[in-house]
């Protein structure tokens, strides 16, 4: 157990002499590590404070992967589906960098659920992290990005049909969607734009947020447990920010360990070249509660489900304003909180069930 | 009074958030119209639900019998129509394997080459999902990584803030 003078006891192990001490002196003196010193409360080295930070790693393994296969991909409609066949049959360990990809990014949109739902619970995102609140949303709608673009790559028939509800999809947003039409750019085609998207300018918006996201952690701290009301001061023990590092370093190894056996046992597949004009198959599962509402709502349901759930969720810290972190006392939240996740384990079990329908003209 | 504020914004969030699930009882919208059926591109979509949805095979073959009763009337010249028989046939008898190479036969004809071979890989080349076992060098990579998890749970079991 560490405490506050574990960590003036750190310091002044980091400052006193020993084997390799003017070294690690030096260093510090130029790059200041010693900073990373600094007391978080102990209750941040739990499981459910490190799901945050565990959805960074998360994101670190998709980048390391997606950029050795950026090297052999081709992202041309012509090209796209054989440069992933050639990943999977003849680039050295594509299959397992392309299952690692595969299996990270999956991992990442559960951890960034988790935490979400983390937050939910223990009511963190009251006063004075509503604004950290909202741009961990726009993470998650980042995230929710990466996934769709990144299951468009491959240009197989289910990657076809979801470029196709893409475009429909734009048609609704009006001049908003033009992005996302194969009229915009003509010259290039529109696989290739999402290529770009996924590999460009959603990491770039992500990186802006992830700094915002954790400046304002800095700036706020870590959030208390849900036993601590808000403005309430409760004195708790305290680790050095490097042990949070190391703990979360030690899930991250114990993360990659799983994503890595996951890809070595279990095969990516690939469709065969698109069709036009058929719609037959479903699209990646965490779309599948949307796809669902489409079924039996059309395309307005893909288009405005999201849009409501993000503005309701983005409401949330404005409605529940009282100080009362403890979910036994925000019962209404929780009842939301679970009637959401319910509805959409529902929506997700009838799609995993049934057989693709068509939905395009 | 301050406690009935509270109730009634929670409410408000439940009442939104069931609003959500209720726009599904919403009647389905239709979407667009039927065009001219051009017979190879019919063709390639007998085909996409022949590799596509095994289960749903018999609307592969209406596309086929669509097919033939044009290709009867007026031959495109783009399909060999006796491969698109044997395809029929094939799917009739559940020997989908078959069904999907005679189909590819019948496109074979096909002059704007979009059957052609890319990078070494045809159309219909494709992988399917499910448990596999790993290379020699993917067991290697999984036992390094194995190694680096037992690490993880070293400084797991060190810094953990629940034990």
């Amino acid at each position: 157990m560490t405490t506050a003078s574990d960590v003036q006891a750190e310091q002044r192990q980091a400052s006193s002499p020993g084997p390799g001490s003017g070294l690690r002196r030096a260093i510090d003196e130029r790059l200041g590590l010693s900073a990373l010193r600094y007391p978080v409360p102990r209750h941040a080295n739990s499981v459910a404070w490190t799901l945050g930070g565990l959805t960074l790693a998360a994101l670190g393994i998709l980048i390391v992967t997606g950029i050795l296969l950026a090297q052999f991909y081709t992202p041309t409609p012509e090209s796209a589906r054989a440069s992933v066949l050639h990943i999977e049959t003849e680039v050295p360990f594509g299959s397992l960098l392309r299952g690692i990809h595969i299996w990270a990014a999956q991992a990442m949109f559960v951890l960034a659920l988790a935490h979400l739902a983390r937050i939910l619970i223990t009511g963190s995102y009251k006063r004075p992290r509503e604004a950290n609140w909202l741009i961990g949303l726009g993470l998650l709608a980042m995230v929710g990005l990466l996934l769709f673009t990144g299951s468009t790559l491959r240009w197989d028939q289910e990657a076809f049909e979801a470029v196709a509800h893409n475009t429909e999809l734009a048609g609704l947003a009006g001049g908003l969607g033009t992005w996302f039409t194969a009229g915009f750019g003509a010259g290039t085609p529109l696989l290739t734009r999402l290529y770009l998207a996924h590999v460009s300018f959603l990491p770039a918006l992500i990186f802006l947020l992830l700094i915002l996201h954790l400046a304002l952690v800095k700036r706020h701290g870590v959030s208390p447990p849900a036993s601590v009301a808000v403005g309430e001061q409760v004195p708790e023990e305290t680790v050095p920010f490097v042990s949070h590092v190391r703990h979360l370093v030690g899930w991250s190894l114990v993360l990659l360990a799983v994503l890595v056996g996951l890809a070595a046992t279990t095969a990516n597949p690939v469709g065969a070249a698109p069709v036009d004009g058929v719609e037959l198959t479903k699209p990646l599962w965490p779309f599948w509660w949307l796809y669902q509402l489409e079924n039996w709502i059309g395309l307005r349901g893909l288009f405005w489900a999201p849009v409501v759930l993000f503005l309701l969720l983005a409401a949330v810290p404005f409605i529940d304003r009282r100080p009362e972190r403890r979910p036994g006392r925000r019962r209404w939240v929780m009842a939301t909180v679970l009637a959401i996740g319910a509805g959409w384990a529902v929506l997700t079990v009838m799609v995993a069930v049934a057989a693709p329908a068509a939905h395009l003209g | 009074m301050h406690t009935n504020r509270s109730k009634t914004r929670a409410a408000v969030l439940l009442v939104a958030s069931a609003a959500l699930v209720g726009t599904a009882a919403l009647p389905a919208s239709a979407h667009g119209e039927d065009g001219e059926a051009d017979p190879v591109e019919t063709v390639r979509q007998a085909l996409a639900i022949v590799i596509n949805t095994p289960g749903a095979a018999d609307e592969a073959t209406e596309r086929i019998e669509e097919v033939l009763a044009v290709e009867a009337d007026e031959p495109s010249g783009e399909l060999d129509v006796a491969a698109l028989e044997d395809a029929a046939d094939a799917i009739e008898a559940g020997r989908l394997g078959p069904a999907e190479q005679a189909l590819l036969a019948a496109l074979a004809a096909d002059r704007d080459g979009q059957t052609a071979d890319v990078l070494g890989h045809g159309p219909t080349d494709r992988l399917t999902g499910g448990l596999r076992g790993p290379s020699a060098g993917e067991g290697a990579a999984f036992a390094a990584a194995a190694l680096a998890g037992l690490g993880g749970i070293g400084l797991i079991r060190r810094h953990g803030g629940e034990r």
